[in-house]
């Protein structure tokens, strides 16, 4: 299957660098950025006041108040942190499926994702998983680690099984900055979906799923009778199609999908069902922002 | 082997064969598309779900509907026929009643024989295909019957048709031995039938009448007149006013119609003098009419015209005045010996006298002289006694010789090879023959005695006699009668014409002709010197009483409905249908994927 290239047009990169990512919780970002965060310091949104202590930087006094009270009261602003984006994206076999393959239209995603990101100065992680982590690009700021990020997910090729755990555990073992994880997957995975995402839970980041999936595979065309392959496992199923099994097949796909939506919904996360055929442009300007990952 | 009604062997060996071809195809099947999917893991959820059955469950349960499909088809093109339960015998004897009653015609507006034939068909056709089957009917039409099997049975069968004349009798079947013996009849004229036999019934009440009787006779009182006697009778159930029609040449026709009570008989006398002579046909008509046969008789108006008379005697009062009263009879009397053959002569009355050539034209003779032409005049005996008489032949026709008296007479030699259409028409005892009638070229008719030598001059039937006599040598007689069936005519080598001009096919016999006659008609038996017209006619009561059966209204053509055939298909139609069924249920099936 021919790779899709992950260069956009000027045009559309126009687009995306008004766009922003976008979370719901104050991130913990060290370096300075556009991102509101849960410390005080020397933003423009005000927070709260406290008595002034020796030290303290003297143009955050509320004179004001001082007026009125006699007392020396501080204005705390909210620091403005930047914001640690990690993108996870699936490079599973289940991938490599349909035309355009999801593994081409994820990279897509996460390519756009991760120019938005640097371009507004956040940091940007990528992690390339399928029953484990495969590959990841460190965090990396700023424009000029674009190029850098396009070229690592051009590197990246599809093979192996589906373990979200196994690639946030491993991932998420060493410490890191709590932000927004985006995940990028058909969420295929046979362990569960739960019991993953109770990982990143644990760890408080905010979550966005992004279920990639193909139109063949939501209403298959299927022969009158077939061996099925699993193309991760390797296992064969003797299906004898009807249109009862195939309507069955359908409602229960849409249906796991619903699952992984309303678990997503439940802890707060962001979620976006979208296929491969969805016009790429839509998506990120149109179906991300309607689902508050992007501003 | 016939395809078409295999055995029970090769029946099983082609099903056999069959079933192993659908397995061989059925392994030879190519195994099912691979096929990638990024996942089963949805698929594994849907197939949990769906509680579909083993794979080689189903694979066998297919291979098992196929070969069920595949077996049904080839026994229903082999048709293999399997002898059924309570068909224990091996052998059937089915006796066809062919009487003319079962050419009646039937509510449903088929006949009798036509029932009779669908059941002797169905009691075959149910048969094993080993039972050997002797096919008899009651009018001997199968002369050599024996066993044979079921195909040449019906093709036999085919040949059968309802047949006149004689009496129809179960004959006795000496070869039957044990086999079921199966008689098919409307058991209205059948006899002999075994108290073993199965009786098949085909008998339904239907209305019939029928001409029983039909004769065309000279008027007493003026012989130059005819007058028809018919007879009809009503075997129907209620009264009926019958319609008669007396049709002659030229298309005249004499209706009257008569009211004729239920079950009897009317007798019409019908004046026909209007009409000319030639054939004349009585028909009747009658709606709902069951039998056609009887519904039809012809007869032969004779040509009436002056007979000249050639009376040579010595003088013969008797004689001579009878003759003279005869109404055609132009009579010329001329003594022995001024007799010389003469033209003008229709036909010579010799009294004691006898040329010693035969004359040209027919003679009447009384004890002539001894002449070779003649029988030959044995010892002269006294107080003859007349011990038989020929009732049945035209010149005695009407006719009681039972006072006849003999005083003296020259009783004939017995005949010999050469005199073979000589009849002896009156004999004395011991056979010694008193009247003989030669029927040649020229006919003659020859007494032993003198009319003065007994009493016959002096009976009432005497000029009855003369009048015979006259129509019989003159070549008058109407016409030859006979029933419908086999027809013998005293005319040897002849051609046989139906009225249409149709040649009939007839076989000589010694001294005649015989063909045979299906219906009533007037035919023409034609030979090199002779022509003789032959009317044929049913004139039977026993067979216009279509009704007079044992047989129960109820036992009959219901009876067939619930007997002939076991199923409503033949068996192999029947499988056929099976293999159909099967077939959509297969289909149906494998859209469920309960097969695959």
């Amino acid at each position: 299957m021919a790779e899709e290239s992950l260069l956009f047009s000027e045009e559309f990169l126009r687009q995306l660098e008004h766009l922003s990512m976008l979370t719901r919780r104050p991130v913990a970002g060290h370096l300075r950025g556009h991102h509101r965060s849960r410390r005080t310091g020397s933003g423009m949104v005000f927070t709260d006041y406290r008595p002034y202590s020796p030290g303290d930087d003297t143009r955050n006094l509320d004179w004001g108040t001082y007026l009125r009270l006699d007392r020396l009261i501080l204005r705390l602003f909210e620091e403005e942190a930047d914001l640690p984006v990690y993108i996870f994206l699936d490079v599973s076999r289940s991938m490599d499926f349909g035309a355009p393959s999801k593994f081409d239209f994820a990279r897509k995603i996460a390519a756009a994702l991760a120019y938005i990101s640097l371009i507004n100065h956040d940091r940007v992680s990528i992690v390339a998983f399928s029953d484990g982590v495969v590959t990841e690009m460190p965090a990396r700021r700023g424009k000029n680690q674009v190029w850098r990020a396009l070229h690592f997910l051009e590197r990246i090729e599809a093979g192996g099984g589906t373990s979200l755990q196994s690639a946030f555990q491993s991932f998420f073992g060493a410490r890191r900055t709590r932000g927004l994880t985006v995940v990028i997957s058909d969420f295929l995975d046979r362990e569960g979906f739960e019991r993953s995402f109770q990982v990143i839970r644990r760890f408080r980041h905010d979550v966005f799923a992004v279920h990639v999936m193909s139109p063949d595979e939501i209403d298959p065309v299927l022969a009158d009778e077939v061996l099925l392959v699993d193309s991760e496992q390797g296992g064969v199923a003797r299906v004898h199609v009807t249109h009862d099994l195939v309507k069955a097949y359908h409602d229960t796909f849409l249906r796991y999908c619903a699952e992984i939506e309303a678990f997503c919904r439940s802890h707060g996360w962001g979620y976006l069902r979208t296929t491969t055929a969805m016009p790429f442009e839509d998506l990120m300007l149109k179906a991300l922002r309607e689902q508050g990952l992007l501003r | 082997m016939n395809l078409l009604s295999a055995a029970p062997l090769w029946a099983a060996i082609a099903a056999l064969a069959t079933v192993l071809v659908v397995t061989a195809l059925y392994l030879l099947k190519p195994p099912p598309r691979r096929m990638l999917v990024p996942s089963s893991l949805i698929w594994d959820r849907v197939l949990r779900q769906s509680h579909h059955s083993s794979d080689r469950l189903r694979w066998w349960l297919s291979l098992l509907l196929a070969a069920v499909i595949a077996v049904s088809i080839v026994a229903a093109v082999t048709r293999p026929q399997l002898t059924g339960a309570g068909e224990a015998a091996d052998r059937l004897v089915l006796v066809l009643d062919n009487s003319p009653t079962l050419a009646t015609r039937t509510t449903d507006g088929a006949t009798r024989w036509s029932h009779a034939l669908a059941k002797a068909r169905a009691r075959i056709a149910a048969r094993g295909p080993t039972t050997q089957v002797m096919l008899v009917d009651s009018m001997r039409r199968i002369a050599t019957p024996g066993f044979e099997d079921r195909d040449a049975a019906l093709e036999r069968l085919q040949q059968l048709h309802v047949a006149y004349g004689g009496t129809p009798r179960v004959p006795d079947i000496a070869q039957a031995g044990d086999a079921q013996t199966v008689v098919v009849s409307d058991g209205v004229q059948i006899t002999g039938v075994p108290k073993s036999a199965q009786l098949e019934s085909v008998f339904e009440p239907v209305e019939n009448a029928g001409i029983t009787a039909f004769e065309i006779r000279p008027l007493p009182a003026d012989p130059g007149r005819y007058q028809a006697f018919v007879e009809v009778s009503n075997a129907g159930g209620a009264d009926r006013s019958i319609e008669i029609a007396i049709t002659g040449v030229g298309g005249r026709r004499i209706v009257r119609t008569v009211n004729v009570p239920a079950g009897g008989a009317r007798a019409q006398l019908i004046d026909i003098s209007i009409l000319e002579a030639g054939p004349v046909r009585a028909s009747l008509t009658m709606p709902g009419d069951g039998l056609e046969a009887d519904d039809v008789a012809y007869a032969l108006l004779p040509m009436r015209r002056v007979v000249r008379v050639g009376l040579v005697s010595n003088g013969n009062p008797y004689l001579e005045k009878s003759l003279h009263a005869q109404p055609r009879v132009r009579l010329v009397a001329i003594s022995p010996r001024g007799f010389t053959e003469r033209r003008d002569i229709d036909l010579w009355v010799f009294d004691r006298f006898a040329p010693r050539t035969q004359p040209g034209t027919p003679a009447l003779l009384f004890r002539p002289n001894p002449v070779p032409w003649l029988p030959a005049p044995g010892k002269e005996s006294t107080d003859v006694t007349v011990a038989a008489w020929d009732g049945a032949h035209p010149l005695l026709e009407n006719l009681s010789l039972r006072d006849l008296v003999v005083e003296r007479a020259v009783a004939a030699r017995p005949a010999s090879g050469s005199r073979e259409r000589d009849v002896v028409l009156v004999s004395a005892r011991g056979h010694v023959p008193l009247v003989v009638a030669h029927e040649g070229a020229a006919r003659w008719v020859w007494f032993a005695f003198g009319l003065e030598d007994s009493n016959f001059a002096l009976h009432a039937e005497f000029p009855i006699f003369l009048g015979n006599a006259l129509v019989w040598l003159a070549g008058e007689h109407g016409a030859f009668a006979a029933g419908l069936g086999v027809v013998e005519v005293p005319v040897a080598k002849a051609r046989v014409v139906a009225p249409d001009g149709i040649e009939l096919p007839a076989q000589a016999i010694p001294g005649g002709t015989v063909f045979e006659v299906t219906e009533p008609g007037m035919f023409t038996a034609v030979s090199a010197s002779q022509r003789l017209r032959v009317v044929a006619n049913l004139l039977d009561r026993r067979v216009t009483d279509v009704n007079r059966s044992p047989l129960a209204p109820l036992q009959s053509l219901a009876v067939e409905s619930t007997q002939a055939p076991r199923l409503p298909l033949d068996s192999w139609a029947a499988l056929l249908l099976a293999a159909v069924l099967l077939l959509v249920f297969e289909w149906w099936s494998w859209n469920r994927r309960a097969t695959v």
